[in-house]
């Protein structure tokens, strides 16, 4: 029989209760943890060093997806490919292009341990506020919680599960307003260490999506090839920046890319000419997409901004874009 | 509105020990579809029970209320498919504006704002409905999907409430655009793709941008 007094006890308390008691009990909060960004940091570095193989899950409003992973990385170059386990056959292949590469991005969540010119030591301290939490298991691994909330509403906050040996990320929780889990990534098992063979590598379907890496995201490269930008942003959410820009020949599209280190959001110009797409917003998973158009010296253009951002960000970004007068003059 | 006595809570307590007759079984039952008290003290004593056995899963299952949710999920499907029925013989985004303002064609999970937006009403409704501390189930098979643990620093268990199926594509302020629905997918994919792989070259993330490309299957 259940006393009664927990019946008195509203829901959210009981539960709050109890979802302490299981955060807290299973797993001693840890004692010699290191500075959260260093974390962060050594995460960023497991990512684009480690040869790693494994099955992971990805799930987004009630889909569930498992994909096989191989990566590898030989002479500083990352190869890489995935294959869908589950529904359609999908397969990617990726290959970082050039070798010595530093990535806005990385020099972002490396800050506090890499010092570099353009990016301040705190930078994401500014952003998001960056907790380890809790030792966990995933993959049969020993893995640190950390939890990064975000200091403003210009973005999402990350439940990141950190192999503890390693760095490697092996869980990823994009949470939104309320604290509403809006993609889960986790590996169910995983290899890390053990040289990928060849053949492995080699895609097996003949229509394989390759990325290529069209657009040059090394920061040398984005700083000269950016000053052909028509478009620029007149406003943009704290602590992004640019970190990659793409003239397209054939349709003329410009792509710029901006990240903040942990989210990314591509803004893309298309001649309404040439793309005849009304103004919309739109939503898969935890990407959102928003379409604007704007007119400018009787041109009329489609801008639009696809990310891993909540939608009133990519809105503000989007009615943000601007042209560049002395490209128009 | 009426309130869960305390005859119903020790009826409650009695299923909860296997010890109810079966009358009152059947009455605790209706009560617990009909009484929205009535669910909550019944969750409570199953969180609570299973806490104490120290098996307490992730979220606790209430399959009464979230089947009742799948199934108005299907009405909110059903009617939005009539009028995505009624738009498709035009094949077209030509929609006078003082028609509709917002024109919905897709559908997918979506986590809009709340605002202005009275054609997505329904799927909002599924979404409330849902309280916050059970599993959601899928609407075709009633398979429990995961949802996972919360930000603790807030520990809201709002965020147990996960997104509800809704419409991919909004269309503010619909235009005389010449353009098909199939066309305005396929734009959107080509973004998406892009965008997974600028986000893979430039994120620490690993290979999670790719995990998020779109597959015609979603579509």
């Amino acid at each position: 029989m259940i006393s009664n007094s927990l019946g008195i006890m509203s829901i959210p308390r009981s539960f709050v209760a109890i979802c302490l008691f299981l955060v807290v009990a299973p797993s001693e909060v840890i004692a010699e943890t290191p500075s959260p960004t260093t974390i962060l940091a050594k995460m960023a570095d497991a990512n684009r060093t480690l040869d790693y193989s494994g099955i992971f899950t990805y799930e987004h409003g009630g889909i569930l997806r498992t994909i096989k992973v191989f990566h590898s990385v030989r002479d500083g170059q990352e190869f890489e490919r995935l294959f869908l386990l589950s529904g359609p056959k999908k397969e990617v292949t990726r290959q970082s292009g050039e070798r010595r590469c530093e990535r806005l991005g990385d020099l972002m969540l490396r800050s506090s341990v890499a010092a570099a010119a353009s990016v301040p030591k705190d930078h994401l301290e500014k952003l998001y506020h960056v907790h380890p939490k809790a030792k966990d298991r995933i993959a049969g691994r020993e893995t640190l919680t950390v939890h990064v909330i975000p200091k403003d509403s210009y973005r999402y906050g990350y439940i990141l599960g950190i192999d503890q040996e390693t760095g490697l990320l092996l869980q990823s929780m994009l949470i939104g307003d309320n604290n509403r889990v809006l993609e889960r990534f986790q590996f169910a098992d995983v290899e890390i260490g053990k040289s990928i063979d060849e053949a492995s590598l080699d895609p097996s379907e003949p229509e394989v999506h390759r990325v290529s890496s069209k657009v040059s995201t090394c920061l040398n490269n984005v700083e000269s090839s950016a000053t052909q930008s028509n478009w620029q942003q007149s406003w943009l959410p704290p602590g992004f920046g640019l970190a990659g820009y793409l003239k397209s020949g054939d349709s003329g599209r410009e792509t710029l890319i901006y990240t903040d280190g942990l989210a990314i959001f591509s803004v893309f110009i298309d001649s309404s000419e040439a793309v005849d797409i009304p103004k919309m917003q739109a939503q898969r998973g935890a990407t959102v997409a928003y379409l604007t158009k704007a007119k400018i010296r009787q041109q009329g253009f489609l801008i639009s901004v696809v990310g891993e951002i909540p939608v009133e960000t990519a809105r503000a970004v989007a009615h943000a874009v601007i042209p560049v007068q002395h490209n128009y003059q | 509105m009426t309130t869960s006595t305390d005859r119903e809570k020790e009826s409650l307590s009695a299923l909860m020990d296997g010890q109810a007759g079966e009358l009152e079984v059947r009455r605790v039952l209706k009560s617990i579809s009909d009484n929205d008290q009535s669910r909550d003290t019944w969750r409570r004593y199953q969180m609570a029970a299973a806490a104490m056995r120290r098996d307490l899963p992730e979220q606790v299952v209430d399959y009464s209320a979230s089947i009742s949710a799948a199934l108005e999920k299907e009405k909110a499907l059903q009617v939005n498919t009539l009028s995505a029925r009624m738009l498709k013989p035009l094949g077209r985004f030509a929609i006078a504006a003082s028609v509709a303002t917002v024109a919905i064609i897709g559908f997918q999970q979506y986590n809009m704002p709340a605002t202005n937006q009275p054609a997505i009403a329904s799927a909002k409704t599924v979404d409330n409905k849902l309280s916050p501390a059970q599993l959601r189930t899928s609407a075709d098979f009633g398979i429990p999907s995961v949802t996972a643990r919360t930000v603790s620093v807030n520990n809201n268990p709002e965020s147990y409430r996960a997104s509800q199926a809704q419409p991919v594509i909004v269309v503010d302020q619909a235009t005389e655009s010449e353009v098909t629905r199939e066309q305005v997918q396929a734009y959107l994919n080509s973004l998406m793709i892009e965008h997974t792989g600028h986000a893979a070259m430039n994120t620490n993330q690993g290979m999670l941008p790719f995990a998020r490309m779109p597959t015609t299957h979603d579509q």
